[in-house]
């Protein structure tokens, strides 16, 4: 049976343009939630999140299986984050709330889950965001990070230990 | 069954098969160690979960261009130079041939009709694109900028700190 994302997909290599609305209101908040979380800073990650849509217009004839949309689409969003990572190497990370320990509120709850994100090498980090936020499968991530499932695991497991450290 | 180990998390997030889920059950009810392992896992799990989902600043940006009616191509220019080759053709057909005047007429027409669909079909998949890439360029041309900006500061910042050291 075709998934929903499909049957749209179809509608938009047909010449029905519009319909690519469908899949931007279906997914623009998931992706954008994803990216956030990768990069940090909101603006960009808005910006990111523009782009890798404009892409996956731009390339939707290249998506061989319609049924994995969007696994191809956070693979498209991984690619822009890993970019944007790379080019602000060096930069530091304000401190938002030194006192994170003592979160409770969900706005000082949100902060220290970011903050200590931030800490995560990318991949650790990627992979701890698309399973724990983005509730994706082990094979779905290890498309995306084109890596095997062992080694999806082993970074859930490693960023996880390093989370449980900061977060206590 | 051996401790869970690194299946914890296929267990966790039910991603084993149901055999090997009701395995892994029995084993962790029985097992103090993978109980404890995964409570530690469930703990950081839900501890992560208490950060809320951000709502996007804006909306995605989408507006590929209004297919026009066949109709309202006919101002343009490609269709006036169309029309003007085929009754040229058209014209010389009937100059040189004895047969139905108006048929070959028609038969022209019809082609020539074709193929200009063809042609601002393929011109309307173009203009799309170029719609898309030009979004896609504006996004690029706006990050650049901010990053100018980004540097431009911190020169200035570091010249100010390289003149205080002076």
């Amino acid at each position: 049976m075709k998934t929903e994302d499909s049957k749209v997909i179809e509608r938009v290599l047909d010449g029905d343009s519009e319909a690519f609305n469908l899949l931007i209101r279906r997914w623009e908040r998931p992706i954008y939630n994803f990216i956030v979380r990768m990069i940090g800073d909101r603006n960009e990650a808005m910006d990111l999140c523009q782009d890798c849509f404009m892409k996956a217009y731009r390339e939707l004839r290249t998506l061989k299986d319609r049924d994995r949309f969007s696994s191809w689409l956070y693979r498209i969003a991984h690619n822009a984050c890993l970019s944007q990572i790379r080019r602000n190497h060096g930069k530091t990370w304000v401190e938002l709330d030194p006192d994170w320990g003592t979160a409770e509120s969900p706005l000082e709850n949100r902060l220290a889950v970011e903050k200590a994100l931030a800490q995560l090498p990318p991949d650790q980090r990627e992979a701890v965001i698309l399973k724990v936020f983005q509730s994706l499968k082990f094979d779905e991530i290890a498309a995306i990070q084109d890596a095997p499932i062992s080694t999806v695991k082993s970074r859930l497991y490693m960023g996880f230990e390093k989370l449980r450290a900061i977060l206590g | 069954m051996a401790h869970l180990g690194d299946k914890l998390a296929e267990y966790f997030y039910e991603e084993l098969s149901s055999a090997e889920m009701a395995e892994a059950r029995k084993h962790v009810d029985a097992c103090k160690e993978c109980r404890l392992e995964f409570e530690r896992f469930e703990r950081i799990h839900l501890a992560l979960r208490t950060a809320p989902e951000l709502e996007p600043p804006r909306r995605v940006v989408f507006s590929p261009l209004a297919r026009r009616s066949w109709f309202s191509w006919l101002e343009w220019r490609t269709a006036a130079t169309a029309s003007a080759a085929a009754a040229l053709v058209a014209g010389v057909v009937i100059g040189f041939s004895h047969v139905d005047h108006n048929r070959v007429i028609d038969e022209a027409r019809q082609s020539d009709r074709a193929w200009l669909v063809e042609e601002l079909n393929k011109r309307d998949a173009e203009i799309q694109r170029l719609r898309g890439e030009l979004t896609y360029y504006e996004n690029f041309q706006r990050a650049v900028m901010r990053e100018t900006l980004e540097n431009g500061s911190a020169i200035q910042l570091l010249a100010q700190r390289a003149r205080l050291q002076q």
